[in-house]
């Protein structure tokens, strides 16, 4: 690292929440977070101390469990930064602070910040795949609930080229992946297809389910955390990054490529 | 009266849904074993029980796009939520959200693949082949604080 590195003008603490997937199946979204985090200046402090925010199922069983998860959460920590949109979502409408890591980074990182910080545009072509949990309801969305832009906005800051497709607000199917693992297959697929046709070489999910979906349920598209894709940004080894943890990993050729 | 029911414990005032359908044109669920949010909002009001005992609720994905464009500002998936409460109360937690309630027991967290194992009992041909390569997550247990994690089993009781 030079010394010239961009510095906030305030240093930022967070307490990172992992949600359950980030400490197993999708660690490498957990791990790449905090790069970047760390890498604009923003001190955080994973929080693996923390219990489940409840997810769906708690809540479906009895809302008051989910209640009272979260109501730890926020005892705990107080505000929590995370980037499973499934989380972030539970734990707002049980009553605690959250902030989405997409979310933080474009409004309190500050795009200009993120784009000083980038030492390779990577210059491919990303559907930046939104999901539901962080879009609606909308008392908790982070952008237009079924028109966002703010992922756009932060792969540009990056260098890659954002695609437009249909699904990029829908759902991954991941509600129905044990109760009806056949649909949410199919719903999985459709968002990887609607990105295809979109014209994108690779998927960026922004959160721990949807990364697990799509990627376990599909394999015509790469499918990325968008914090992979900001890591090699700002310019760490495409062999720090997790990636080959993906069943569709994104090939190291497309990222040093120009986009065609 | 479920409608009662449900509006205590979602807030959702059901009486205010005219049936004009914009839920369930929305919903990317429509149609799969029979969900139909409109249909289920009729239901609650006029007090039908298989819109509870029919299990048609565990359907919804939770996207809560059909809240976003409801006229009468109403939530269905919260709805939803208060009909899956009604029904575990009567019956208990199904085998879905006993396998999550009890990772949440043991370890404060859920760990996916115990629970995909758990829910699902033997998994299909094509879940293990890629299935395989999760199998080693099934050994986390995570680092959740020991004292939160008294505190997490006086919330999620046996």
């Amino acid at each position: 690292m030079s010394g010239s590195e961009p510095q906030l003008d305030v240093q930022l603490e967070v307490n990172y929440y992992p949600g359950c997937t980030g400490r197993t199946t999708e660690r490498s979204y957990v791990e790449t977070a905090l790069m970047v985090l760390r890498d604009l200046g923003v001190e955080a402090k994973l929080r693996e101390d923390l219990p489940c925010c409840g997810t769906l199922e708690a809540e479906l069983a009895d809302i008051s469990i989910q209640r009272g998860l979260v109501s730890i959460i926020s005892r705990e920590a107080g505000e929590v930064v995370t980037g499973c949109s499934g989380c972030y979502s539970n734990i707002i409408r049980g009553g605690g602070r959250a902030r989405h890591l997409l979310e933080f980074l474009v409004r309190e990182v500050g795009l200009d910040r993120i784009r000083a910080r980038v030492k390779r545009r990577l210059g491919i072509r990303v559907a930046p795949y939104y999901g539901c949990q962080a879009l609606r309801p909308a008392t908790l969305a982070i952008d237009d609930p079924e028109d966002p832009r703010i992922f756009e906005d932060l792969l540009s800051a990056i260098g890659a080229q954002p695609v437009d497709f249909d699904m990029k607000s829908k759902c991954c199917g991941g509600p129905l992946s044990l109760r009806r693992p056949d649909a949410a297959r199919e719903m999985a697929a459709r968002v990887v297809d609607s990105a295809k046709r979109g014209g994108a070489q690779v998927v960026a999910t922004m959160c721990n389910l949807c990364h697990f979906m799509l990627d376990f349920n599909t394999s015509s598209l790469p499918i990325v955390h968008f914090t992979q894709l900001m890591a090699y940004a700002f310019g760490h080894e495409y062999g720090e990054l997790g990636f080959e943890e993906s069943f569709n990993p994104l090939p190291k050729e497309l990222l040093s490529g120009d986009g065609r | 009266m479920i409608a009662q029911e449900v509006k205590r414990i979602s807030g959702q005032d059901v009486e205010l849904c005219y049936q004009c359908g914009e839920c369930v044109s929305s919903c990317q669920a429509a149609g799969i074993g029979g969900f139909n949010p409109m249909a289920m909002m009729h239901m609650v009001q006029l007090g039908m029980e298989e819109v509870v005992e029919g299990r048609v609720f565990e359907t919804c994905l939770h996207c809560y796009l059909c809240s976003v464009r409801c006229p009468q500002g109403l939530s269905f998936p919260e709805v939803a939520t208060a009909l899956s409460n009604i029904w575990t109360r009567r019956h208990g937690p199904d085998r879905i959200e006993r396998a999550f309630l009890s990772q949440i027991r043991e370890k404060g967290f859920v760990n996916p693949v115990r629970v995909a194992l758990a829910a699902s009992g033997l998994p299909s041909a094509w879940m293990l082949g890629r299935g395989l390569r999760l199998a080693k997550h099934a050994f986390e247990s995570g680092r959740v604080n020991p004292r939160l994690l008294q505190e997490v089993r006086r919330i999620v009781r046996e």
